[in-house]
């Protein structure tokens, strides 16, 4: 009777313990799912994050690469309207229109500088030199 | 009977069979969409996020020798619409007034037209016609960048949809008419410079620049994705040009040769100005020319190039180089005397007269007084063969080297085809055509001591990509003396062209000795030479003794004189005295004090040619 007993208690013991070991295990493999899952979910966030903030960074940059190309065709505008305005005819107007004085120098009055410069020490090794022209008033 | 646990077990079936055949239906969507339909729907989605940029190369930019810009391309923008969308009201009559109000040569009417204009006719195969959705109107071309960033601003405050700007390059001249002809021109067709004349036709090769399309995954706004697909072509734009001229000094002779013509207000004039040693063109220029940024000034009169195509007559101007050669063939020296015949004298039964009577007088004298008798008597005496050869050795007849197309040969006749007059009229510069630039190159052989040297007018190429620059190397030149003294009698003869007593005081420069020849030629029009139509010419260098340029003023049908000595001389002086104080030569004191002298004495009154 008391095996019986026992046996029943066992039997019982014996059915919560399998109960148990199937709910560990189907925690376990729940768990290994949410984990591998979290960790797909992670990385397509951290991919979505990086394409996020490379867009952002194209933008940045194509916004700089907008801007520089915008200097450069300013740059090239000023260049060209430099030109202009250095042109002789434009300076010869000028002068003509402010009434400048302005008259070559006769050839006598025009000498030549010339200066050996020696910021580092090489100009004169390789025989280099700046000439300037003074032409006195 | 059913317990409520049955009707739940029930619901749930349904509710899963439900789900079961959502998922089913799902699945065959997803199977007709991502398989079946995958290529119509991917090139469709395909071109929607997919953009195509078209980017344009610069062409290449011209420069003189010391870098300042000749030709060079300034931003600007083209401007267009979408009728579909601006062409609604209030939107349209209020683009319309914004562009009418910024932009010049556009009227509100104009405007409005342009942006209302929904449908445009469209010519069918069959030729008929039928009226389509028109969704691309130009409102305005190559407009200034300043304005085009106003009128951008404008269009973005006021909310105005449907209006596009392109960035674009145009072909832009800073010195406006400064070398025009020689520079030449571009004309813009769908977007590309055609070259029309010039160094920019001659280099459209090395100038010329490709477009490149890109072809990019966009985000909405229009901003290519970084891990989207990606293809581009690459832009080439084109190689620098840098030119031999020298722009203070090509300003210099432009100056000069447009008081010459308000003096003068011949037909044409042109002057060039070469270094003998180099045969570099420091500046050239014509006259009629043009403004190449303003159309309106372009005719192919005064875009041809004449320096290179047009044929004159040289006259006196010739003289030198038949004399050269008869001294070099040691058939005369300087001191051998000819009778002049008082300005008249009759060979191959035609009459040959000089300007003024001399008589018996030395070679020198002949080059001094330029009498035509005596240099033909010079030409006798030599022979035709040696004549022949001479003429030829100077380059005559034969092509100058200039990088400038099209480009004459000038007419000079074989041996074979000269007549019993040839070797008394070419010698003076009669029946024998040149360009002004084979002159030039003529003379530089007289003043680089027989060198005959090509003439140069690209000094260096530049890959603007990689920075390489090409210089154009200086070949050889061709010697035209045998006898290495003849250079010095040639060059000491023409130096009395500008002293006392000469055809050409009017070209002298205090302090310097200017060695040259006047040239003062008929034209021949109709069979006949004209009375009335002349030639006017200066062609010299200076210093004589080591010259720094040589220097041709011609001018075409001049009003008042003709005399080349009268005409042009002074001109060659204004430019040459102007130059050599640019290029920092020095006058010799010894010079100043003659020339000081020689004006307080009696002025003697000059010689023509």
């Amino acid at each position: 009777m008391n095996i019986q007993a026992r046996s029943i208690k066992l039997n019982k013991s014996r059915k919560k313990d399998t109960t148990r070991k199937n709910m560990l295990l189907k925690f376990g493999i729940v768990f290994h799912v949410i984990i591998g899952m979290a960790f797909i979910f992670g990385i397509a966030t951290l991919r979505i994050s990086i394409d996020q903030w490379a867009t952002a960074e194209d933008r940045e940059a194509d916004k700089l690469v907008r801007q520089i190309a915008q200097l450069d065709r300013e740059i090239e505008n000023y260049k060209l309207k430099k030109e202009k305005l250095s042109s002789w005819p434009n300076i010869k107007d000028r002068i003509q229109k402010f009434n400048l004085a302005l008259r070559m120098p006769e050839p006598f009055q025009v000498q030549n500088l010339t200066v050996n410069y020696d910021p580092a020490g090489k100009e004169k090794a390789s025989g280099e030199r700046k000439t300037a022209m003074l032409s006195p008033r | 009977m059913l317990t409520s646990n049955d009707s739940i077990k029930i619901r749930i079936k349904l509710v899963a069979a439900m789900a079961v055949i959502c998922f089913c239906l799902l699945a065959v969507k997803l199977y007709q969409v991502q398989i079946e339909r995958h290529e119509e729907l991917y090139e469709k989605a395909k071109k929607q996020y997919t953009a195509v940029k078209k980017t344009y190369g610069r062409r290449g930019e011209i420069f003189d020798i010391q870098g300042n810009l000749l030709v060079g391309n300034i931003p600007c923008a083209d401007i267009t619409a979408d009728p579909q969308i601006t062409g609604d009201e209030p939107f349209a009559s209020k683009a319309a007034r914004i562009f009418a109000n910024h932009l010049t040569d556009m009227t509100y009417a104009e405007a409005y037209s342009r942006l209302t204009q929904k449908t445009r006719i469209k010519k069918l195969a069959d030729g008929k016609t039928e009226k389509v959705k028109n969704s691309y109107v130009v409102i305005a071309n190559n407009v200034a960048l300043q304005e085009a960033e106003e009128l951008k601003t404008i269009v973005k405050v006021n909310k105005l949809k449907g209006i596009i700007f392109t960035d674009t390059y145009r072909r832009f001249y800073p010195k406006s008419t400064l070398l025009s002809n020689i520079l030449g021109f571009t004309m813009p067709d769908q977007g590309k410079d055609v070259p029309v004349i010039g160094v920019e036709k001659t280099f459209d090769k090395q100038m010329g620049s490709s477009d490149a399309t890109e072809r990019f995954e966009r985000a909405r706004d229009g901003i290519p994705l970084s891990y989207g697909l990606q293809e581009a072509d690459k832009v080439k734009n084109g190689f620098n040009i840098y030119l031999t001229i020298n722009e203070p000094l090509q300003s210099i002779l432009e100056e000069e040769l447009d008081s010459l013509i308000i003096k003068w207000r011949p037909k044409a004039a042109y002057a060039i100005m070469v270094d003998p040693k180099t045969g570099n063109v420091m500046a050239i220029a014509q006259r009629p020319s043009f403004n190449p940024n303003d159309r309106k000034t372009m005719s192919p009169d005064a875009w041809r190039i004449r320096i290179t195509e047009d044929v004159f007559e040289p006259g006196s101007t010739m003289k030198p180089m038949a004399i050269s050669g008869a001294l070099d063939y040691g058939v005369i020296t300087p001191n051998t005397m000819f009778n002049c015949e008082n300005g008249s004298w009759t060979y191959a039964g035609k009459v040959l007269r000089d300007s003024h009577r001399i008589g018996i007088v030395p070679a020198y004298e002949v080059v001094q007084k330029s009498s035509n008798i005596g240099t033909a008597k010079i030409a006798i005496m030599m022979g035709e063969q040696r004549l022949h050869l001479v003429l030829r050795k100077f380059g005559f007849g034969a092509s100058t080297g200039i990088p400038v197309t099209p480009e004459t040969k000038g007419i000079f006749r074989p041996l074979n085809k000269w007549d019993a007059l040839s070797i008394s009229r070419f010698p003076i510069g009669q029946g024998i055509g040149v360009s002004p630039i084979q002159l030039v190159r003529a003379y530089c052989a007289l003043a680089d001591n027989g060198n005959l040297r090509k003439i140069r007018l690209v000094d260096r190429i530049e890959n603007t990509e990689t920075g390489v620059v090409i210089k154009k190397s200086i070949e050889e030149p061709f010697q035209v003396f045998n006898n290495p003294a003849t250079p010095e009698k040639i060059v000491n003869m023409m130096s009395l062209v500008t002293k006392k007593g000469g055809t050409a005081v009017g070209a002298a420069i205090p302090g310097f000795n200017v060695a040259g020849k006047t040239g003062t030629s008929q034209k021949f029009i109709n069979g006949q030479y004209s009375h009335a139509n002349f030639f006017s010419s200066f062609i010299g260098f200076v210093p004589a003794e080591n010259p720094a340029f040589v220097l041709l003023v011609t001018v075409d049908e001049p009003r008042g004189s003709y005399y080349g000595g009268a005409v042009a001389a002074p001109y060659f002086k204004n430019i040459a005295l102007r130059a050599l104080r640019y290029l920092d030569v020095k006058p010799d004191p010894k010079l100043i004090e003659e020339a000081e002298k020689e004006k307080n004495s009696k002025n003697d009154i000059p010689v023509r040619d």
